[in-house]
C-alpha cells in the first residue's frame, strides 16, 4: 500500500542570526496510511523544521518528501497551494485562528478559499463543530475562547476539507491537562471518522502515548523509533525516549 | 459576502481607529484637490465673465503702437475705420484719471474712461444696478458700483471731477448711472465712465482714443485681418484681434491650473505615501495571520485580494469624506472671498480630477504593501514576525539615499541647457532628493541610537538599556515614520527658508529718496519745473518714466514666457538719478557707465536681464521702436537698484502698461523720448531740503501734492509694504505646510498605534516585572522621540536643500538672484541653526502628540490582554 508519507534523504538549513544551522542532515522517515505517528526530540533536534517541511509550509535543500501520493518537489507553486489547501490540515500549537472570524468562519474558510462553500460544507462544519463539541461557541471570535476550544476549532478547520494527512506542531503545548486529554479524544475520533493519518510533532511523552508510534529525531537525523503500545507505563515510554534521544 | 470583503470588514470594526486615520489622509488629499478645482474652476468662471464683460463684442481692437507712455490713436482715425465696408461698427474710447471729490470729503483718483455712450453699449454692454447711460451731456457721468461704495455716491448725487488735480479745473457733474462691476477685483479697477468731451485736449498730445473697438462684417480670420489692417495703418498703431487679449487671460489662468495641478499632485503623494506606510505596518503587523492563510490553503493573489479589499474600504471611506469636506471647505472659502471669485463653481472633471487622485494615491500606496504580501510565505505563520533587520540592507539603503542627492547634484551641473536643466530638476530632482533624504533616516537613527538611548534615557527617566536596540530592532518602521513626519516638515522649512531667503536677499537701500511721487498722468518736464519753484521744501526731484519695449525676435526664456516676453524701459535723467538712488555696478565701471548712458545710445541692464541672458558691457540690445524699426542700445553697466524696483512695483505699474516684464533696461529720457515718443514722466522721486527733512514738513508737501494729483509714498511706508507683503505670502504658504504636518501626523499615529500593538507582549512582560504605566508610557515617547528627531533633523535639511536649489533656480533661470538664507556666512549658519532646531522640535512634538494615546492605551490595557497578545 502506498504510504501517506514518504521522507527520503531530507536536508534543510537556515540561517540563525550571523550562524548557518543544519536542522535536517539527511532524514528517512516512511508513515502509513491511517497512522498516528509521534515525532519526539530535544529542542533543535530538527522536529518541527521536519513537520514544516511534509506540510508544504517550506522548501527542502535536498531530498524528497512525497506526502498523499504528491511528489511535494515536482510541485509549483501554484499547486503546493492547491496542496496545502487540499490535502493535509496543520495544527499549531498557537492556534492560528483568524481574530477577526467566527468560530464557524474560521473553520469555513479553508473551502472559502477554495471557492466552493455550499450548504453541504455548512452542515459538515456543524456536524465537526459537534464532534468536537463546541456548536454552542459557533458564533464567537476566538478571543472569546478558552485555550481548548479554540484548538477544537483548529481541528475541525483542518479536518473542513477531509485531508488525508492531519500535521500537527505541539498541538497541546497550550493547553492545560484536562484540555489536553480533551483534545486528543476529540482528535482520535474526528480522525477516525475521517481515515486521516496524523503526524504530530511534540516533546511530551504524555501527548506521543496517543500515537502509533514514536519517531525520534536527533542533530536533525532519526536516531531511533518504537511502538507505543510496547509501553503500558508512561514512565517506561518516557525512558526508554530518554535513551534513543539523549 | 466574498471572504476577501467580510475580513477587511472585520479588521475595520475590530480596530476602527487606524483605518479612520488612514481614510482621513486619503480624505484631506482629495478635499485639497476638491479645493484647489473648485477655486481654479471658480476663478476661470470669475475670470471669463469678467474678460466677456471686459471687452465685450468687439473682434478687432487698434491701438497705439510702443510710443511710451499716455498715448493714443489719433482721432481721425476712427472716422477712416467707419468707412471701411468691412467694418460694421467703430467706436473709440479715451482713457485716464480723474479726481473725484464728494462734497466735505477728501478727493480720490480713479480710472476714467470716455466713451460715446450709444456706441459703447452695442460694443461694451454694460448692466446698470440703478440709472442710465449718460446722454452725452457733459455734465453727466456714470461709475461702476466700485467707485459708488467707495464714495458712498448714489444716482442723481453731485460730484467734482477734473484731470488735474487743481481745484480751479473743478466742475460739477452728475451721477445718473451706477453700472454693475464688470468684474472680479483682480482684473478691474473701480472705474468711472464719462462723456469723451470731458478729457481734455492737450497741446503736447492730439486728443485721440486708446482704444478703437472694431465689429466686422464678413471676416471670419480675424489673426488674418488684424495683420493686415496693421500693415495697411503702419507702424504707429498696433492690430490686435480681440482673441489675443483673452487668450492672455487664458494663458494666465493657464498658468494657475498648472499651479493648482502641481499642488494636487504633491498632495497626492503625500496621501500615497500614507496610505502606504499605513498598509505596509498592517501588512507587517497582520503577516503571521497572512501566513496561517498561507497554510489553510491561501493563494498569494488571494492575499492580495484581501489586501485590495482593505484598500477599497479606505479608499471609498476616504472619498466620501474627502468630497464632503473639500465641497464644504471650498464653498465656505469662496463665500468669503468675493473679490476674488464671481460665484462658487466646481466641474465634473475637477471632481473627477480629485476622485481619481484619491483612488491613484490609494493605488500607489498600495504598491509596496502588495509586494510585501507577494513575499509572505506559509512559514510566516510559525516564525517571529520581527526579522532583526539586516545590516547590509541598512546601508545599501543608506548609500542609495546618497546616490539619489548625487544625481540630483549631477544632473543640475552636467545638464548644459538651462531649460532642460530646470525641466529635469522640476520632475526628477525633487522626487530625489526627498527620497535621497528618506533613504537615509534609518542609518541616522541606528547610528544614532547608542548615544540618543543614552541622552533620552536619562532625560526621560528610562534606563537606556531598555532604549538601546529599540530601534535598530524595527528599522524600516522606525523609517516609514520619519518619512511620514519628514514630508509635512520639509515642506514646512522650505516655505519658512525660501521666505528668509527672499527677505534677506531683499534690502532696503541705503540710498533713497524722501518721496516716491506717482501721477496717473503724464508729467510733462515743464510740470517738474513748477513744482520745483512751488515747492522750495523739494530739494531734488528726478522724473523717470518706465514702459514696456518690444525686442525683435525673442528668444525662448522660461522666466520671459511667463511674462510675455516684454521687457521694461525704465526712462531716467542720468544727471539726477544716479544720485537718488541706490546703483550698484555689477559690471562696468560707474563713471564711465554714467558718462555714456548721458552721451544717449546707451543703457544700464539689470542683474536679473544680465543673469537671464548672459549679455554684459559692451554687448548691444536691440528693441523696436515707435515706428516698428529696430534700434540698437550698447550696455554700458550691469546694475542692481532695489530702489528702482520697488518704486516702480509699489504703485503697480504693470497695470497701467497691462504688460508684466521680467526684466528692466535703465535708459535716458532723452533717448526714450526720440526713440520711443516718450511725452512725459508718471514716476518722480523727490528729496526734501535738509532743514524741512520732518515728518511735518513730508506730510505738509504730501498733501498739497496730493492735491495736485500726485500719489506718493514714503521711504518708510514703501519699506514695511513690501516687507509685510513677502511675510503675508511666507505665513499664508506656512498655513498650507501645517496641513501637510497635520496630515502627516495621522500617518505618525497610525503606525505608533502598529507599534504598540506589536509590542502588547513585551509591554506585558514588562508591567509583570514591575514596570509601571507612566514608565511605559515614557517608554514609548522616548523612543519617537529619536524618530522624532532624525526625521527634525533630516526634513529640515532637505527643506534647506530645496530652498537652496530654489535660489539656484533663481539665478538662472528666473534671473533674480536670492542670497540663501542670509548674505552673509555666519548669518547663514544661525539660520540653518535655527531651521534644525525648529524643525526637530516640531516633528519631536508632532511625535509626542501622535503617541500619547496609543501610548496611554497600551499602558491601561489589561496585563493578560497584554500577555495574550503578539507573542511573536
Amino acid at each position: 500500500m502506498e504510504p501517506a508519507v514518504k521522507v527520503t534523504h531530507l536536508k534543510k538549513s537556515y540561517r540563525q542570526g550571523e550562524r548557518q544551522v543544519q536542522a535536517l542532515r539527511g532524514v528517512e522517515l516512511t508513515i502509513a496510511r491511517g497512522e498516528f505517528v509521534a515525532i519526539m526530540g530535544a529542542s533543535g533536534s530538527g522536529k518541527s523544521t521536519l513537520l514544516h517541511l511534509c506540510a508544504a509550509l517550506d522548501r527542502p535543500d535536498e531530498g524528497s518528501i512525497e506526502v498523499a501520493g504528491q511528489k511535494l518537489e515536482t510541485l509549483s507553486e501554484r499547486q503546493l497551494t492547491q496542496f496545502r489547501r487540499r490535502r493535509i490540515g496543520v495544527i499549531f500549537q498557537q492556534f492560528n485562528l483568524i481574530p477577526t472570524l467566527t468560530a464557524f468562519e474560521n473553520i469555513a474558510l479553508p473551502v472559502q478559499l477554495d471557492g466552493s462553500f455550499n450548504a453541504q460544507h455548512s452542515a459538515r462544519i456543524g456536524e465537526l463543530l459537534r464532534i468536537l463539541k463546541i456548536d454552542h461557541r459557533a458564533d464567537h471570535r476566538p478571543d472569546a475562547l478558552s485555550g481548548g476550544e479554540q484548538q477544537r476549532v483548529a481541528i475541525a478547520r483542518a479536518l473542513i476539507m477531509e485531508p488525508p494527512v492531519l500535521f500537527a506542531d505541539e498541538p497541546t503545548g497550550n493547553l492545560d491537562s484536562n484540555s489536553a486529554n480533551q483534545f486528543w479524544t476529540l482528535l482520535e475520533d474526528a480522525a477516525r471518522a475521517f481515515d486521516t493519518t496524523i503526524v504530530m510533532v511534540t516533546h511530551e511523552p504524555t501527548a506521543a502515548r496517543h500515537a502509533d508510534r514514536v519517531v525520534v529525531l536527533r542533530d536533525g537525523q532519526v536516531s531511533g523509533e518504537f511502538a507505543v503500545q510496547d509501553f503500558d507505563d508512561p514512565g517506561a515510554l518516557a525512558a526508554h525516549y530518554q535513551t534513543i534521544a539523549t | 459576502m466574498p471572504i476577501a470583503l467580510r475580513l477587511a470588514l472585520r479588521q475595520w470594526f475590530n480596530r476602527p481607529l487606524r483605518p479612520i486615520l488612514c481614510s482621513i489622509a486619503i480624505a484631506a488629499a482629495v478635499a485639497l484637490i476638491i479645493c484647489v478645482g473648485a477655486g481654479f474652476d471658480s476663478l476661470r468662471y470669475s475670470l471669463n465673465t469678467a474678460i466677456g464683460q471686459l471687452l465685450g463684442v468687439a473682434e478687432v481692437h487698434v491701438r497705439a503702437s510702443q510710443k511710451g507712455t499716455d498715448t493714443r490713436v489719433p482721432a481721425a482715425m476712427l472716422e477712416t475705420l467707419r468707412h471701411r465696408p468691412e467694418v460694421e461698427m467703430a467706436n473709440g474710447r479715451v482713457q485716464g484719471f480723474a479726481r473725484l471729490t464728494k462734497e466735505g470729503e477728501e478727493p480720490r483718483w480713479f480710472q476714467t474712461v470716455g466713451i460715446d455712450p450709444v456706441m459703447d453699449e452695442k460694443l461694451r454692454p454694460k448692466g446698470y444696478t440703478s440709472g442710465h447711460a449718460f446722454s452725452g451731456k457733459a455734465d453727466e457721468i456714470t461709475l461702476d458700483s466700485g467707485v459708488a461704495d467707495i464714495l458712498s455716491l448714489r444716482v442723481g448725487d453731485r460730484v467734482l471731477f477734473n484731470f488735474d488735480g487743481t481745484d480751479a479745473t473743478n466742475r460739477s457733474v452728475t451721477i445718473v448711472g451706477i453700472v454693475a462691476r464688470p468684474a472680479i477685483d483682480l482684473i478691474s479697477k473701480p472705474t468711472v465712465y464719462a462723456p469723451q468731451t470731458l478729457f481734455p485736449g492737450d497741446a503736447q498730445m492730439p486728443l485721440g482714443y486708446n482704444v478703437i473697438d472694431l465689429k466686422l462684417r464678413n471676416v471670419e480670420d480675424f489673426d488674418t485681418y488684424s495683420t493686415n489692417l496693421g500693415k495697411e495703418l503702419g507702424p504707429a498703431v498696433m492690430v490686435s484681434p480681440g482673441t489675443t487679449s483673452k487668450a492672455r487671460m487664458g494663458n494666465e489662468s493657464h498658468m494657475i491650473q498648472m499651479g493648482l495641478t502641481l499642488l494636487s499632485v504633491v498632495s497626492g503623494i503625500c496621501a500615497a505615501l500614507i496610505i502606504g506606510t499605513t498598509l505596509s505596518v498592517g501588512v507587517q503587523e497582520r503577516i503571521r495571520q497572512f501566513g496561517q492563510l498561507r497554510c489553510i490553503g491561501a493563494s498569494r493573489s488571494q492575499l492580495v485580494t484581501f489586501l485590495a479589499a482593505d484598500a477599497l474600504l479606505l479608499m471609498i471611506g476616504g472619498l466620501i469624506m474627502g468630497v464632503a469636506l473639500g465641497l464644504g471647505l471650498s464653498s465656505l472659502a469662496i463665500h468669503f472671498l468675493p473679490q476674488f471669485f464671481l460665484a462658487y463653481k466646481i466641474s465634473a472633471s475637477s471632481l473627477g480630477i480629485a476622485l481619481a487622485n484619491g483612488c491613484l494615491a490609494t493605488l500607489v500606496g498600495t504598491l509596496v504593501p502588495i509586494w510585501q504580501l507577494t513575499r509572505v510565505t506559509p512559514m510566516a505563520a510559525v516564525t517571529t514576525t520581527a526579522h532583526r533587520a539586516r545590516s547590509k540592507r541598512l546601508w545599501l539603503a543608506a548609500v542609495l539615499g546618497l546616490s539619489c542627492l548625487a544625481i540630483q547634484a549631477a544632473l543640475w551641473a552636467l545638464i548644459p541647457s538651462r531649460e532642460v536643466r530646470f525641466l529635469s530638476y522640476t520632475t526628477v530632482g525633487i522626487p530625489l532628493i526627498f527620497i535621497g533624504y528618506t533613504l537615509l533616516g534609518p542609518m541616522c537613527l541606528i547610528a544614532l541610537e547608542k548615544h540618543g538611548a543614552t541622552i533620552i534615557g536619562l532625560l526621560m527617566g528610562i534606563k537606556p538599556s531598555l532604549l538601546r536596540n529599540a530601534w535598530s530592532r524595527t528599522p524600516w518602521r522606525a523609517g516609514a515614520m520619519i518619512a511620514a513626519l519628514m514630508i509635512g516638515v520639509t515642506l514646512f522649512t522650505t516655505v519658512r527658508a525660501r521666505g528668509e531667503s527672499i527677505l534677506k536677499s531683499w534690502s532696503f537701500p541705503a540710498k533713497f529718496p524722501d518721496l516716491v511721487l506717482f501721477s496717473p498722468t503724464s508729467v510733462s518736464a515743464k510740470r517738474i519745473d513748477l513744482i520745483r519753484k512751488d515747492h522750495p521744501e523739494a530739494a531734488e526731484i528726478s522724473g523717470l518714466a518706465a514702459f514696456p519695449v518690444k525686442m525683435p525676435n525673442s528668444a525662448f526664456r522660461v522666466g520671459e514666457v511667463l511674462a510675455n516676453g516684454s521687457t521694461n524701459f525704465v526712462a531716467v535723467d542720468p544727471q539726477s538719478f544716479p544720485t537718488m538712488v541706490e546703483m550698484d555696478f555689477i559690471q562696468g565701471d560707474r563713471q564711465s557707465a554714467l558718462r555714456k548712458l548721458a552721451e544717449g545710445g546707451h543703457i544700464l541692464i539689470s542683474k536679473e536681464f544680465y543673469n537671464a541672458r548672459g549679455l554684459g558691457v559692451g554687448d548691444k540690445l536691440t528693441f523696436l521702436d515707435h515706428e516698428g524699426k529696430t534700434v540698437d542700445f550698447t550696455i554700458a553697466g550691469v546694475v542692481t537698484s532695489n530702489g528702482m524696483d520697488m518704486a516702480k512695483n509699489y504703485f503697480d505699474l504693470r497695470s497701467t502698461f497691462q504688460e508684466a516684464a521680467i526684466s528692466s533696461v535703465l535708459g535716458t529720457l532723452d533717448d526714450a523720448r526720440k526713440h520711443f515718443q516718450l511725452n512725459g514722466v508718471n514716476l518722480m522721486l523727490l528729496n526734501l531740503n535738509p532743514q524741512a527733512a520732518n515728518a511735518a514738513a513730508s506730510n505738509k508737501l504730501r498733501e498739497d501734492l496730493q492735491q495736485e494729483g500726485f500719489q506718493s509714498a514714503s521711504s518708510v511706508e514703501m519699506k514695511t509694504g513690501i516687507r509685510d507683503l513677502i511675510q503675508h505670502v511666507v505665513d499664508i504658504l506656512s498655513i498650507i505646510s501645517v496641513g501637510g504636518l497635520c496630515v502627516a501626523s495621522l500617518g505618525v499615529a497610525n503606525m505608533v498605534i502598529a507599534s504598540v500593538h506589536a509590542r502588547r507582549f513585551e509591554f506585558g512582560v514588562l508591567r509583570a516585572i514591575g514596570a509601571g504605566r507612566w514608565q511605559l508610557i515614557r517608554l514609548v515617547l522616548a523612543e519617537v522621540t529619536l524618530i522624532g528627531l532624525v526625521a527634525g533633523i533630516l526634513g529640515a535639511l532637505a527643506g534647506l536643500h530645496f530652498t537652496f536649489m530654489g535660489t539656484l533656480v533663481d539665478r538662472t533661470m528666473v534671473g533674480f538672484p536670492t542670497k540663501f538664507l542670509s548674505p552673509t556666512w555666519p548669518g547663514r549658519l544661525v539660520a540653518i541653526r535655527d531651521s534644525l532646531f525648529v524643525a526637530a522640535a516640531i516633528t519631536i512634538l508632532l511625535a509626542w502628540l501622535a503617541s500619547l494615546l496609543p501610548a496611554i492605551k497600551g499602558a491601561y490595557a489589561a496585563q493578560r490582554t497584554l500577555l495574550a497578545g503578539g507573542r511573536a
